[in-house]
């Protein structure tokens, strides 16, 4: 009956995605999503500039970090709100679904900035 | 006297019923706007990998009508999130000196400095 | 002067008789001064003694009188009928509780909860501070005071959708009253609550909507206790991994 949940581990990087979402995620999507797009700051995400940003091991970590934590916190609420909706069938699916989209984004996201750091 | 317990169900639409559930399933439909960005994201890290050639084309792609209009929408909801986890967190975590209790409003406004700081700092770094 | 009235809408249930509740409605004198609870009474006494519904102190300490007054959770007893007049107004019994009888809910699933997270204060039976006072300094004492002003309403249970959509969540008050004894200085089952807290119904359901907060007639916050037991428990995972474990 006193079984221990492993919530307590998806909801600390639940958590952290939280916090870190809540204070950077409007501030690129801004940037990335609508500024750049529409040509405000010329040349700012350029090939060479983003190339300098991301070989660099600590932009390459600080990137890492964002993509994994913010697609653990979304995921995990996405699949809280499936709950929250009524989805009763198929619920272990959507739990696999939502944290292995995660865990796969999170793996890509290490692979990719790896090869580019090592290159 | 036997017992009926009478059980009342709850509609699916529960979260239309009053201010606080809208406001809260509001937050709640960020995650797949946030989740989708970070996709966008990730697409960009790895076509960046690939070369130029493939890095200029999703910053073209970026431009399309139907990438801005999901930036706007993800964006709106993003800040939703963004004030109701600034509001909440001094909730989770209070902080206490001595008999003192720092009052929510200094933390959430500490909070929204940090939020405003992040943005000034990243306009400043991402001006070429 | 005709003297003034007010409807008051009440979902009546008679185990005996009904399959399903329905609305019956009382015209009521109207006075400025009357808590819904007084247009009960008034009904009980003069209209209809066949209707059920709980209280006792008529001031806001007993925790018996909550129910749904328009469709929000309320102590009876500090709702007024000027705040609703002309308009009727609409009783039902507290939300997300089997209704036993007209305003009457069932709470033994509360009680057995509350029960389970030990709300008081435990401490080893060789514990030295046996023989002495248990001093707690002012410092010590604001950490956990306003969750001790809880009156076991339920209102908060009223308020909580993800109790609703699962009755088997240890629920806000429930909680908040096992975080009251684990900040407690003077406590030691901190241990003990947090293996209940811990599992898959314990505290994890509650997704922070806030409204239990929102609705509590006593200021406790229950939703702040609720996210602070989290973290809690997401340290105490963190531990459960280290190699050696506390003896228990």
């Amino acid at each position: 009956m006193e079984k221990r949940s492993n919530e307590g581990f998806i909801w600390s990087l639940f958590a952290a995605g939280g916090e870190l979402t809540a204070l950077i995620t409007p501030t690129m999507i801004f940037i990335t999503g609508i500024a750049i797009p529409l040509g405000l700051f010329q040349g700012a995400m350029s090939y060479e500039r983003m190339l300098v940003f991301l070989t660099n091991p600590i932009g390459a970590i600080i990137l890492f970090g964002v993509i994994m934590l913010s697609s653990c916190h979304a995921m995990h609420r996405f699949y809280k709100t499936l709950f929250d909706l009524g989805v009763r069938q198929g619920l272990g699916l959507w739990s696999v679904l939502s944290y292995g989209t995660a865990a796969l984004a999170t793996v890509i996201a290490f692979v990719v900035l790896l090869l580019l750091v090592v290159r | 006297m036997n017992r009926k317990p009478y059980i009342r169900k709850i509609p699916t639409t529960w979260w239309l019923q009053n201010g606080s559930y809208r406001a809260y399933m509001l937050r709640e439909f960020s995650s797949p706007f946030i989740a989708i960005y970070t996709g966008v994201l990730l697409v960009g890290v790895i076509r960046l990998y690939q070369g130029p050639e493939a890095y200029d084309a999703w910053l073209t792609a970026l431009q399309s009508p139907l990438s801005i209009g999901f930036s706007v929408i993800a964006l709106a909801l993003a800040l939703c999130h963004s004030l109701s986890w600034l509001k909440l967190l001094p909730q989770v975590m209070p902080i206490q000196f001595g008999e003192t209790k720092v009052p929510q409003a200094v933390l959430v406004g500490i909070h929204y400095a940090v939020f405003i700081t992040v943005l000034i700092i990243a306009i400043v770094v991402i001006k070429p | 002067m005709p003297e003034l009235t007010i409807d008051i809408e009440v979902l009546r249930y008679r185990p005996e008789t009904d399959d399903e509740p329905s609305y019956q409605t009382y015209t009521v004198p109207y006075q400025d001064d009357w808590s819904v609870l007084d247009a009960l009474n008034h009904i009980k006494d003069h209209m209809d003694g066949s209707i059920s519904y709980r209280w006792s102190c008529h001031m806001a300490v007993c925790g018996s009188c909550g129910m749904m007054i328009d469709d929000v959770p309320h102590l009876s007893c500090k709702t007024f009928l000027r705040d609703y007049y002309p308009n009727k107004v609409k009783l039902d019994p507290l939300a997300n509780f089997p209704i036993e009888r007209d305003l009457v809910v069932n709470i033994e699933g509360f009680l057995e909860k509350l029960e389970s997270v030990k709300p008081y204060l435990i401490h080893a039976p060789d514990d030295p501070l046996n023989e002495t006072e248990y001093l707690e300094t002012p410092a010590e004492l604001i950490r956990f005071k306003q969750y001790t002003m809880c009156i076991n309403c339920l209102l908060c249970y009223s308020a909580c959708p993800e109790f609703a959509l699962d009755p088997d969540f240890t629920g806000p008050a429930a909680l908040t009253l096992a975080h009251r004894y684990n900040v407690d200085a003077r406590d030691q089952g901190t241990a003990e609550r947090t293996r209940i807290m811990n599992t898959e119904k314990g505290v994890w359901p509650c997704m922070f909507v806030g409204a239990c907060s929102e609705v509590c007639p006593k200021q406790v916050d229950p939703a702040a206790a609720v996210q602070q037991i989290k973290v809690a428990s997401v340290f105490d995972w963190y531990k459960s991994l280290l190699p050696f474990q506390d003896g228990e």
